[in-house]
């Protein structure tokens, strides 16, 4: 009675120990937005969470599309977007806390491959190394000029020239009208 | 003329004027070895040999080593072996020195094994063909903001960066060689 008790405890202990969801804050691509997304204001305009498990189907749909784009998509482990508007007061203030942020970014190893300032207009890209011609992490901190805030954060596996080829290709008419 | 009663001094027996001796012997075997000591001088001078021992013991106090002299162990051999005090050791010796800590770590492997087999499991079934679809256009939307920006940051450096610093200079050096060199062919 006392070891079947015992195995029933160890049983849940360890069911609940390794049954945990995957915690990708702990990955050393992620990026948490927090800070910044205190200055949103109105709803989001765009949000895209996309967790390992929903990459990997997706990668499967895309396998056949062009070569690449499915490996490409599949070593990813995490899409994070947020769009969001800030008002118009706060967009210099979000310009220096982005400004501030490209310091501590750069502290905690993450690369800065873009960075342009422009009138009204700021972006910012960074790459996390995972060791040699490998990027595990890809950061995007941008504000145009309306005051809209787009922060990406892609965890994983990141093959820049395939996602750079990807991106480019993909048609979406939205995103082009502007 | 009374007899004594005479009886063998088996092992049991002994046992039991140990226990007797040390205090340990439930009241019934003390009764026993007390009425045996009085009939009988062998078991009454094993009783008096074994107290003695017994309070000997007892009068052992706990004595103080210093941490080197623990970390150091004879063998059998007279070779001299360090022994790590860490606290794995520590941690090893409290798991394996008692069978229920043991059989708890041992069920928790297991459990953990099997567990990882049978409840953690890749949710691929989990999601409907419809959230697949929409996690495609998330994923298409997500990219197509990356080469968003990429263009944008491409268009900044090609128009404003390379004209208005690169172009722009060039032009104007253009423009000064083409001045002079007009001003050459006319004089």
């Amino acid at each position: 009675m006392k070891t079947y008790k015992l195995f029933l405890i160890a049983f849940f202990t360890a069911a609940l120990a390794f049954a945990q969801q995957a915690d990708y804050t702990k990955e050393p691509g992620y990026f948490s937005f927090d800070k910044l997304m205190n200055y949103k204001s109105g709803d989001l305009i765009t949000e895209v969470y996309l967790e390992e498990p929903l990459i990997k189907m997706v990668a499967k749909m895309a396998e056949g599309e062009k070569e690449g784009v499915g490996e490409a998509i599949d070593a990813l482990k995490l899409i994070r977007v947020n769009e969001f508007m800030v008002e118009k007061n706060d967009i210099e203030k979000i310009e220096k806390e982005m400004a501030s942020l490209d310091g501590n970014l750069q502290t905690q190893k993450w690369s800065r491959i873009i960075k342009t300032k422009k009138k009204d207009n700021y972006a910012n890209v960074y790459v996390k190394s995972g060791g040699a011609n490998e990027y595990v992490g890809l950061l995007i901190a941008a504000i145009d000029k309306e005051g809209k805030v787009t922060l990406v954060n892609i965890v994983g596996r990141i093959d820049l020239d395939t996602i750079g080829k990807v991106s480019k290709e993909l048609n979406l008419p939205h995103m082009n009208k502007e | 003329m009374k007899r004594k009663k005479s009886f063998e001094i088996n092992d049991k027996l002994i046992d039991k004027i140990i226990s007797a001796a040390y205090g340990d012997a439930n009241i019934f075997d003390k009764l026993e070895v007390y009425f045996k000591a009085r009939n009988n001088n062998e078991v009454k001078r094993l009783l008096d040999s074994y107290r003695a021992t017994a309070e000997e013991v007892h009068q052992l106090g706990e004595e103080e080593y210093e941490d080197r002299s623990i970390h150091f162990r004879g063998t059998q051999n007279g070779i001299v072996e360090e022994s790590y005090n860490s606290f794995i050791t520590d941690f090893l010796t409290i798991i394996f020195s008692r069978s229920t800590a043991s059989l708890a770590v041992t069920i928790f492997i297991i459990a953990a094994v099997v567990a990882t087999l049978f409840v953690y499991r890749p949710q691929e079934q989990k999601y409907s063909q419809q959230e697949i679809q929409i996690a495609d256009r998330q994923t298409r939307k997500a990219l197509a903001i990356v080469g968003k920006i990429f263009n944008q940051t491409q268009s900044t450096l090609e128009k404003e960066v390379l004209s208005e610093r690169v172009a722009k200079p060039i032009r104007e050096g253009i423009g000064i060689v083409n001045y002079l060199f007009n001003q050459g062919t006319k004089q």
